[in-house]
């Protein structure tokens, strides 16, 4: 295996080009195990966050599957607005992996709280709200992230809603990974479970939030030092100092919470994100006033009920902090070693070291070789301090507060039980994990319209619960006047019940979007497209889970798409009747025709190759044939050079004609061969277009490809011939190599050109063949003549 | 009946004896300068349903007995050929053109004589710009009698002599 700590190897691998179908914009940061760019998805055309495994853990199995293991987490979760999703994962050709998240706009939390305007308090509560929601999705999954931080926190530009990230060192509940004793975290945040490498469970990331939301609230983080051992000492003995909260009821009111997030013994703390974030809901209700807390608060009630207990604990191996006095002695044992006192023990080979690099630094693995042994790091033991006089006061307000909070929080439970029906688990999903913004999955051609979730089914009790059930079943069904008749007797049943109403006005809004619907019916069937677009539109509004509203949306998109078809079709019928017409009048010498019908293609399509071509040359035509008419020389005969038709032959019979290439002017298509194989076309360039007796010329040829894939022409050996025709004799040869072998979607590229010759004055005809050959066995002909 | 096949075969000769030989026109060089490769080109046709099959051109100091020849190569219009280039104590070098359509009919030009002056005192010498072709001359002997070695009133940098067996 590579030495990962070889000095030579980049910390990073610096990409650039592509990985697969992802086109590498920029490198845009680091994550905890490697480099994360700015990369497109060229197949479903949309950017994303590509992470590539750092260049020192490429040859690392273990961490290699931990890499792998955390695209797998995420993406095996559900979709939740909270949390950053994971769409691909893949290996790079150097055998390092990578993996394909959601690209956010924005920054992280970290930054966010750094940079001015300072966040309101009620601004920060929302934003842990928020964490805690991605989290008891997550945990709900069975993950527990393990490394929360702010660093991890990504607020959104566009509407400031956070999501997690860097699930990084997530972990699997339930499946052990290290057996070498390294911690994974950010020191700052880790929870006493994960420093004394104890088993770690959801509540570990609990903790984390705790932490982070005493540094929004303080400005401080509660168990900072610039010494590691220290931090750790710190998160497994001491209290936060809570005296750096600031003054005032609503930051007085956060204390309780606080101090249940930070709770040493996980009896004490928070038990699930829910019960930590229906806290901070009580404290929003109390403290918010601004739309964007009220709109959290909201999504509060949709927050996932825990419906299991906490994600089962699971071993953290590796730092174990012993306090000085204890059974080990003051030591800190990095590497779990029998400990010796008074020295902190070299790592042994394949262990993984603690490394502190400054104040927040992650810890990250440690070299698997011998290092010298860092400075004993003593923690004096100290005892529990006793409760400080000042504190009690403050203590008696947080224990009163903790019980307002409870009493308050046994009421707001109640309240849910009678009003709020306990979301079920199949409808929980609906409701928090919306689909992803349309902007994350813009796709060139867009998916068709899906219902939205509808909403959650209703759990029926009491009176009226027949009534609710039989409305619900009717809802479901797409039944509207039998839900409405159902809801309604519930209501008499039970004339304030609150399911009972939802799905009254559920039923009423389905029967909206029906009407709308059959409207919208309509006006598609005559063919009214706008007003089966606003029809359509009236009933999403009404009811965007209605999959009738859906259908019919999708039916007129695809009614669109038929159109857009239609038309694309009949202009391009119109212009190859243009351009026959133009080369007719050609032939006929009506020059002023010919140009006007070259113009009206150039008007449908003004890239159009034949029509500026065939104009060009009328133009030149015809001011030769009024130079020539009022001339010197009345009546002498008029030539000029006139490039024929290509002539295209595949090697495909597939019995068909070629749509758009039968009849299309400077392609004489045969029967039987396919249009996508055979888009090339010979052009001339002949230069002066009508030479004279005397005139020096020159002819060059260029090869135009019209399809949507490169022409290869035949080059591993001279294929092109060329054949010129003077006055009936034949100038020919062997086969030439052309001078360019590759044409390019939508260019032309110079085959060949003669070299400078003479005009003759007794040269009566002249004419010049090119023929060749592509790599797919493909013929293209064209001859241009002077007559 | 049976004496038709025999008039056909007896007529063909005739029918094919109707084509045209192939026919070379080529602007004759007049000078050149000593040392450097000469490139001579000529139109050379085939009469209708006919292909050149080759085309070379001979060439000999006066004072020589055998021509040499150089291939000439399609460049799509034309015939082009790379001769050696003359040594200064050359004066003169004879030449013409000869080809061979498919059906074995020939044709050539008349002899030409190109002067060999010192630079500058020629215009337009016709040079070979094509460092490629003239760097890789095969000069081909039609008589044993000229030994194994390109003649002597040529330069032989960038030649390959091929001597008649």
């Amino acid at each position: 295996m590579a030495d990962p700590t070889d000095p030579n190897k980049p910390a990073t691998k610096d990409l650039t080009g592509r990985i697969g179908k992802y086109e590498i914009k920029e490198s845009i940061g680091k994550g905890a195990m490697g480099q994360v760019y700015k990369a497109h998805d060229t197949v479903l055309d949309r950017d994303v966050a590509l992470k590539v495994m750092a260049a020192q853990i490429a040859d690392d199995a273990e961490l290699k599957q931990r890499f792998e293991r955390e695209a797998r987490a995420v993406a095996k979760m559900p979709l939740h607005p909270n949390v950053a999703a994971v769409f691909d994962m893949g290996t790079h050709v150097d055998g390092s992996l990578f993996f394909a998240m959601e690209f956010l706009d924005g920054q992280d939390l970290q930054k966010t709280v750094r940079e001015p305007p300072p966040l309101s308090l009620e601004r920060k509560v929302t934003i842990i709200v928020q964490v805690l929601a991605g989290l008891a999705h997550a945990h709900k999954a069975g993950l527990v992230h393990r490394d929360i931080k702010p660093a991890n926190i990504f607020i959104i530009k566009a509407d400031g809603s956070a999501k997690i990230t860097d699930f990084g060192v997530v972990r699997e509940t339930g499946h052990s990974m290290t057996g070498t004793g390294n911690i994974v975290g950010t020191a700052d945040y880790m929870s006493p479970e994960q420093v004394k490498g104890e088993k770690v469970d959801s509540r570990s990331d609990l903790f984390s939030v705790g932490c982070m939301l005493f540094e929004l609230v303080a400005g401080r983080r509660p168990f900072h030092s610039d010494n590691l051992m220290a931090i750790f000492y710190k998160i497994t003995h001491e209290e936060a100092n809570f005296n750096l909260i600031p003054q005032g009821a609503d930051h007085d009111a956060l204390m309780p919470i606080l101090k249940k997030a930070l709770a040493k013994k996980l009896d004490d703390r928070y038990k699930t994100a829910y019960e930590f974030a229906v806290d901070l809901r009580e404290w929003l209700k109390t403290y918010a006033t601004t739309a964007s807390s009220q709109s959290v608060l909201e999504s509060l009630v949709e927050l996932e009920a825990p419906t299991h207990a906490p994600v089962p604990l699971t071993e953290a191996p590796g730092v174990t902090v012993v306090p000085e006095g204890a059974e080990y002695g003051p030591t800190v044992d990095l590497t779990r070693r029998a400990p010796r006192k008074g020295t902190l023990a070299p790592t042994r080979p394949g262990a993984r070291t603690a490394v502190d690099s400054g104040p927040g630094a992650t810890v990250r693995p440690g070299p698997t070789r011998l290092v010298p042994a860092p400075p004993v790091v003593r923690v004096p033991a100290r005892p529990q301090p006793a409760p400080k006089a000042s504190v009690l006061p403050w203590l008696a307000m947080a224990i009163a507060l903790v019980a307002v909070g409870v009493a308050g929080w046994l009421w707001w439970k109640s309240q849910q039980t009678t009003t709020t029906p306990p979301v079920t688990q199949a409808a929980a999903p609906p409701v928090t994990v919306p689909p992803p913004p349309p902007t994350t999955i813009a796709t060139p051609a867009p998916p068709p319209v899906t219902a939205a979730p509808a909403p959650p089914p209703v759990q029926a009790s009491g009176r009226a619960a027949v009534s609710i059930r039989a409305a619900q079943g009717a809802l479901d069904r797409g039944d509207f006047d039998r839900a409405l008749v159902e809801a309604g007797k519930a209501l008499d049943q039970d004339p304030g019940n609150r399911n009972a109403q939802q799905l009254q006005d559920r039923a009423r809004a389905g029967q909206r979007a029906l009407a709308s619907v059959r409207v919208g019916e309509a006006a598609l069937a005559r063919g009214d497209l706008t007003a089966a677009e606003q029809a359509a539109a009236e009933a999403m509004a009404a009811a965007p889970w209605s999959e009738a509203a859906v259908g019919l949306r999708n039916r007129i998109d695809a009614a669109k798409r038929e159109a857009e078809e239609r038309a694309r079709s009949a202009r391009a019928g119109e212009i190859n009747r243009l351009l026959n017409q133009g080369a007719s009048a050609m032939q006929a010498k009506q020059f002023e025709a010919a140009i006007g019908a070259y113009e009206q293609v150039l008007r449908l399509d003004p890239g159009n190759q034949p029509a500026q071509t065939g104009k060009a040359g009328a133009i030149a035509a015809k001011t030769l044939a009024e130079a020539t008419a009022s001339g010197p020389r009345p009546g002498a005969a008029v030539k000029t050079f006139v490039p024929g038709r290509t002539e295209a032959k595949g090697t495909q019979q597939t019995g068909r004609v070629p749509e758009g290439f039968e009849d299309t002017p400077g392609t004489n298509s045969r029967r039987g061969e396919s249009a996508t194989e055979l888009p090339g076309r010979i052009l001339f360039e002949a230069s002066p277009v009508a030479p004279k007796a005397g005139d020096r010329f020159k002819v060059t040829v260029f090869l135009s490809n019209e399809g949507r894939q490169p022409i290869q022409i035949l080059s591993d050996k001279p294929t092109m011939t060329v054949v010129t025709i003077v006055d009936g004799r034949r100038i020919s040869g062997p086969p030439l190599t052309p001078s360019t072998t590759t044409v390019a979607p939508g260019q032309k590229a110079p085959v060949y050109q003669t070299p400078e010759l003479v005009w003759k004055e007794s040269t009566e005809s002249w004419s010049i063949e090119i023929v060749l050959q592509t790599t797919k066995g493909d013929t293209y002909k064209n001859t241009l003549s002077w007559k | 009946m049976r004496k038709t096949p025999a008039l056909v075969l007896l007529l063909l000769p005739a029918v094919a004896s109707w084509a045209d030989d192939p026919v070379v026109e080529h602007q004759p060089a007049l000078r050149t300068v000593p040392d450097k490769p000469m490139s001579l080109c000529a139109t050379i046709s085939a009469d209708r349903d006919r292909n050149v099959a080759r085309a070379s051109i001979y060439f000999k100091r006066p004072e020589e007995k055998n021509f040499s020849f150089v291939s000439m190569a399609f460049t799509g219009v034309t015939y082009c050929g790379t001769l050696p280039g003359p040594l200064e104590k050359t004066k003169v070098i004879e030449y013409h053109i000869s080809a061979v359509d498919d059906a074995g009919q020939s044709g050539r030009t008349s002899d030409f004589r190109i002067e060999v002056k010192p630079e500058g005192a020629c215009g337009f010498p016709p040079l070979e710009k094509d460092k490629t072709k003239a760097t890789a001359i095969r000069v081909i002997a039609t008589d044993h009698k000229q030994g194994k070695k390109l003649d002597d009133g040529f330069n032989p940098t960038g030649v390959t002599f091929v001597p008649r067996p």
